[in-house]
């Protein structure tokens, strides 16, 4: 499968698991690296295959099928984890405690930066006493 | 760059350009000492600069490709942005690598210095404090400890020049009570939400004593533009680094010394002469008349890792207080007649508390911008250390390695409710928010024991790594202790669960390495008078932390900044013979 | 036409007027051009270009800010010698020769032309063509000092404003700011203000000038570092020359109207809070009012005006934060009562803002903003008035 294709499967399914609609393809391509650098063998195809089709179901019975099907199979629900784990906070463990190589943009796109309604640190700004007043935006996306 | 001169005397050979090295740099390039070489292991300056260009370089500081180095470091500690060079090792928080010979669990020394250009002001939070009266005199006042050389009213006009150089932001509200000749040159750094949340909490309260009362430290971090650079615009990074250079870092007086000229175009009298590469081995004296340095010994890196030797009136070390430690104690007794050098190895322990509270929306400002003042002094200090509480404003990064731990334990935990998408944001949206870190640190007490040896490891270039024995005693415990009821009682305030408040199962270093050539007036039980003169050779001077009888609960930086000019000044006095 | 010295209070008056709408308007200014930079890490900047906008950004909004100081030390001023805040303006665009120095006075995006002008703004030395000003405002600012130090009454009958009228650094979170009571504070204040602007000789690198100029010399590193905005965008057309450009995408009419609101309700909250505000009962919570409204409903505002289109006449271009005030600025004399329509204001506008909200048709990183706007507007309209 074309690269292009699979890194749109990818997204397609983290659109799904994350139930948010509009990410950054930069991050995507990032956070799909580092899955595969993770686990090679990680199931994408077959997760893709057989959750994307829910997409269409309303929302409290499509997350409970989608649900459902990662407690079914041991894989899925660690490969789940994982995915959420790496666009939420740009990070991941291997299993003997080491991290992932991370490139620049997993960690400047990591979600929980705008749920904070912050910036990664280390990208300067926003702006001078900005730290002293409410966040600008309240609730998650 | 080194030529080989062996016979040539120069003025000064200043090795180390990290804080006290370019301060002390600077001081004596402006006064127009004319011959001063600083040696440096690092390799490389963040900003434009090259030998041939000398103070016609651009000065221009380069910061992108250590904040790139940053970005792509999964492992985001102290010193992740800069390389550890494989030829003069920095420690690092892992303990499989580290540099440092020391158990591998345990309570270890944990704190790191950077050995970059520019030094360790590069990875510093900020806190530019001074010590209180009283921490001069711990012996005298609480029979704890040892007395200072000098008291307050000696260093309190240093303290306020140092103010100055750095570009300290501040008010008369900060910083407890230590009387002040002068006025902060910038105004206070503003609390952050949460700060202010905090204080609606803990409003009016007291705690066995004194008040619970949240001011804004002291730092040196611009509230408004200061010497070039522009004003905090709150990037969350302090620690590692300062995106854009509203924390001052050593690099300022570095390139001063260098030539670059000053915000009103004003330049030094006659710039030093940098070498970088350049790790200093040993301290040779005169046989014939120890009490005189003859020379030093270093590697040349970059010229074939040549050993070379190099020759001045007077040398000052000042490569922080475990390398020059290390180094004396490799140079067959220099300085050290006292016995003391590599002892009394101090840190500050860090107590760390941690919870829940209403929502404070972290991760936002400088790493800190509020802490507690009241209870650093006081007779409690006879039987328990003192504590200085900082507020962390970056959730519960430094106490669970939040948010990738927060992230994950929202994950499994929702997923195991058999939740997923909106659900799993929201929670994790949620319990990032309210997110408190209480960071207290503890004053530690100088112990003998406590110190830093060469060990039989050797470094990738053949020097002994140094060997740290290290240990917490009950004076400080008990002031943990009760930092981590002062810190419950704050968050139950705040709105945690009383049963959510957690603390560290050990202390973390405050990133303060310091006590190892302790400065006093008696020669057998210190090892440099309080000018940083050696009591063993009349040539020698040691500055930095590493000069520090005691520490109290103040970041040693400004101390540092105050005793590095008076230092100066001692210095410019006896190469020129007069006062500058 | 050299500067004349000022002859009496109501020429010094109208000199700290004009100096009120010039710090005003050039916090408008810096503002909008702020915010056409691509700051956002999904703005599609990486790498040095990221850091290097973001830095820009942060500084510009940092003189912004300083200027708004600039505008309470001027009120200041005013009230010193007996007049009143001066917080109206005229809207977007202004020809040159408006106010010194001499320049056009509008509202485009961050580019390098932009910030030549930001430049020349906060330059010491004069500049532009045109016959009515031929002074910095630098020098507008000299003789006001010169005024205050040389006219010929004595101090009590010069100052015969109370102070305690003033607005206090510690209202506005600028411990800088200074309570003009005599010939002395007054120049001090002058001075302040020149030298935030202009620099010193001992000092030409952290002044406003300093930090546009050393944008200037960087802005060639980044290639597109802000997104295309037409100039002075308006809701109406005002006819004459200059002229803005006219907003026609319905949406965007909708998001600027919003702003609009929230912006006049800041000017009048302003007005009320610099003349006696500080003795205001309330001050505490109109403070953080005035401060939540720039920062958590003005500026997100402001910014996602410069992602929405102004309109099919302008492919591509998109439109900013127009500050339409139409010239007034008025408050009833009871607070409350103040407060209170304000507050009202307020409701409305945040019941636009979760009206364009609910619309299904723009994308969710649109109506997560207007969402938090409308959140913000509620908790700025409680601030100020609850029954």
């Amino acid at each position: 499968m074309a690269d292009d294709e699979r890194t749109d499967r990818f997204v397609e399914l983290s659109r799904l698991l994350l139930e948010m609609d509009d990410l950054s393809p930069v991050s995507a391509a990032a956070y799909l690296h580092m899955l595969d650098d993770l686990d090679s063998s990680w199931p994408l195809d077959a997760m893709a295959e057989r959750l994307l089709p829910l997409r269409n179901l309303p929302p409290a019975e499509r997350n409970a099928r989608i649900v459902a099907a990662l407690d079914e199979v041991a894989a899925w629900r660690r490969a789940a984890t994982d995915l959420l784990q790496v666009w939420y906070s740009g990070s991941l463990t291997r299993t003997n405690g080491d991290l992932v190589p991370q490139p620049p943009e997993a960690y400047l796109g990591a979600l929980v930066w705008p749920l904070l309604d912050t910036q990664a640190p280390g990208l300067p700004g926003p702006f001078f006493g900005e730290w002293a007043y409410p966040p600008t935006r309240v609730g998650s996306r | 760059m080194s030529t080989d001169d062996d016979a040539h005397v120069h003025d000064v050979v200043i090795v180390g350009a990290g804080l006290a090295g370019s301060v002390i740099a600077a001081e004596l390039a402006e006064a127009g000492i004319g011959d001063v070489v600083v040696l440096e292991a690092g390799n490389q300056a963040y900003f434009d600069w090259s030998p041939t260009h000398g103070p016609e370089s651009g000065f221009t500081d380069r910061r992108d490709g250590l904040l790139q180095t940053y970005f792509a470091n999964p492992d985001k500690e102290d010193n992740s942005p800069y390389p550890d060079l494989a030829y003069a090792p920095s420690p690092m928080h892992d303990s499989d690598t580290d540099y440092f010979v020391q158990p591998p669990a345990g309570q270890r020394f944990d704190s790191t210095y950077m050995r970059v250009v520019g030094g360790t002001t590069y990875h510093w939070l900020g806190i530019a404090i001074r010590l209180l009266p009283h921490d001069f005199e711990m012996r005298s006042r609480y029979g704890v400890g040892v007395d200072w050389p000098i008291d307050y009213e000696e260093i309190e006009p240093w303290y306020a020049r140092a103010e100055q150089e750095l570009g300290v932001a501040g008010d008369d509200t900060c910083a407890g009570p230590a009387w002040r000749s002068t006025p902060y040159p910038m105004p206070p750094i503003p609390h952050s939400y949460l700060d202010e949340r905090l204080k609606e909490a803990v409003a009016s309260d007291r705690y066995d004593g004194p008040p619970v009362e949240v001011t804004p430290p002291p730092v040196a971090r611009n509230s408004i533009p200061f010497g070039g650079r522009p004003a905090c615009a709150g990037s969350n990074n302090c620690t590692p680094i300062c995106p854009i250079q509203a924390k001052y870092d050593a690099t300022v007086h570095l390139k001063r010394a260098l030539g670059q000229p000053d915000v009103s175009g004003r330049r030094v009298a006659r710039p030093v002469d940098l070498r970088l590469g350049a790790l200093l081995v040993e301290v040779v004296a005169d046989r014939d008349s120890p009490q005189r340095i003859e020379r030093l010994e270093y590697i040349d890196v970059n010229g074939g890792l040549t050993r070379r030797s190099i020759r001045a009136r007077t040398y000052v070390l000042a490569m922080h207080a475990v390398e020059s430690a290390k180094v004396l104690l490799s140079s067959n007794g220099v300085a050290n007649r006292s016995g003391q050098v590599g002892r009394n190895l101090m840190d500050h322990p860090c107590q760390m508390t941690y919870a829940r509270t209403g929502p404070v929306h972290p991760w936002r400002g400088p790493l800190v911008t509020g802490t507690i003042e009241t209870f650093r002094h006081g007779p409690e200090l006879r039987e328990r250390a003192a504590i200085r509480p900082e507020f962390q404003n970056t959730g519960w990064s430094w106490s669970t390695f939040s948010p990738g731990t927060t992230v994950s334990a929202a994950i499994d935990d929702m997923l195991g409710q058999g939740l997923i998408g909106r659900a799993i944001t929201e929670r994790i949206a949620d319990d990032l928010r309210r997110e408190v870190t209480i960071d207290s640190l503890l004053e530690q007490l100088p112990d003998p024991s406590n110190q830093v040896l060469l060990s039989d490891d050797r470094d990738p270039i053949g020097l002994p790594r140094p060997k740290l024995v290290y240990s917490i005693d009950g004076y400080t415990h008990a002031g943990g202790d009760f930092a981590f009821g002062l810190a419950r009682s704050i968050l139950t305030a705040m709105g945690a669960d009383p049963e959510g408040v957690a603390a560290t199962a050990t202390y973390d270093g405050a990133g303060h390495l310091l006590g190892t050539h302790r400065m006093g007036d008696d020669p057998s039980t210190s090892v440099t008078d309080s000018f940083g003169r050696c009591h063993d050779h009349h040539n020698l001077r040691l500055v930095g932390c590493g000069s520090f009888p005691t520490i109290g609960t103040a970041n040693p930086s400004l101390t540092l900044v105050a005793l590095a000019l008076r230092t100066a000044q001692d210095m410019i006095t006896e190469l020129t013979g007069r006062q500058s | 036409m050299t500067p004349q010295p000022i002859a009496d209070r109501h020429e010094l008056m109208d000199a700290l007027t004009t100096a009120c709408e010039l710090e005003h308007g050039l916090s408008l200014q810096y503002l909008y051009a702020a915010f056409t930079l691509r700051s956002d890490p999904t703005d599609g900047l990486q790498g040095s270009d990221l850091i290097r906008v973001r830095s820009w950004a942060a500084s510009i909004f940092f003189v912004a800010a300083q200027e708004m100081m600039h505008l309470a030390q001027a009120s200041n001023l005013l009230l010193s010698i007996g007049g009143a805040p001066h917080l109206a303006r005229p809207d977007f665009p202004q020809p040159a020769g408006h106010y010194p120095p001499d320049l056009g006075w509008d509202l485009t995006g961050f580019d390098a032309a932009t910030i030549d002008r930001f430049v020349a703004y906060e330059s010491a030395l004069p500049s532009g063509p045109g016959p009515a000003w031929r002074e910095s405002i630098g020098q507008m600012y000299t003789t006001i000092a010169d005024a205050f130090e040389q006219l010929d009454l004595p101090d009590d009958e010069l100052f015969i404003g109370d102070p305690g009228d003033q607005i206090t650094g510690e209202m506005v979170d600028f411990p800088l700011l200074i309570e003009v009571t005599d010939r002395s504070s007054a120049v001090e204040a002058c001075r302040l203000i020149m030298v935030e602007g202009e620099g010193s000789p001992a000092d030409h690198a952290d002044c406003h000038e300093g930090i546009f100029r050393r944008i200037r010399s960087e802005i060639g590193e980044v290639d597109e570092p802000a997104r295309p905005v037409a100039p002075n965008p308006v809701l109406t057309e005002r006819g004459g020359e200059p002229h803005g450009t006219l907003v026609t995408d319905p949406v965007t009419r909708a998001v600027q109207e919003i702003c609009n609101d929230a912006y006049e309700v800041l000017v009048l909250a302003l007005l009320g809070f610099f003349a006696g505000g500080s003795r205001d009962p309330a001050a505490p919570a109109v403070k953080a009012a005035t401060l939540q409204l720039m920062t958590t409903v003005i500026r997100p505002l402001g910014e996602l005006l410069t992602r929405l289109p102004i309109g099919p006449e302008h492919v591509g271009l998109h439109a900013g934060p127009g500050f339409e005030i139409g010239d007034t600025a008025s408050l009833p004399p009871h607070r409350d009562t103040a407060r209170r329509l304000m507050a009202e204001r307020l409701d409305h506008a945040a019941a636009s803002a979760r009206r364009l909200a609910d619309d299904t048709t723009l994308p969710p990183s649109r109506t997560s903003v207007l969402d938090g706007v409308a959140a913000n507007l509620q908790r700025c309209s409680t601030l100020l008035w609850s029954p």
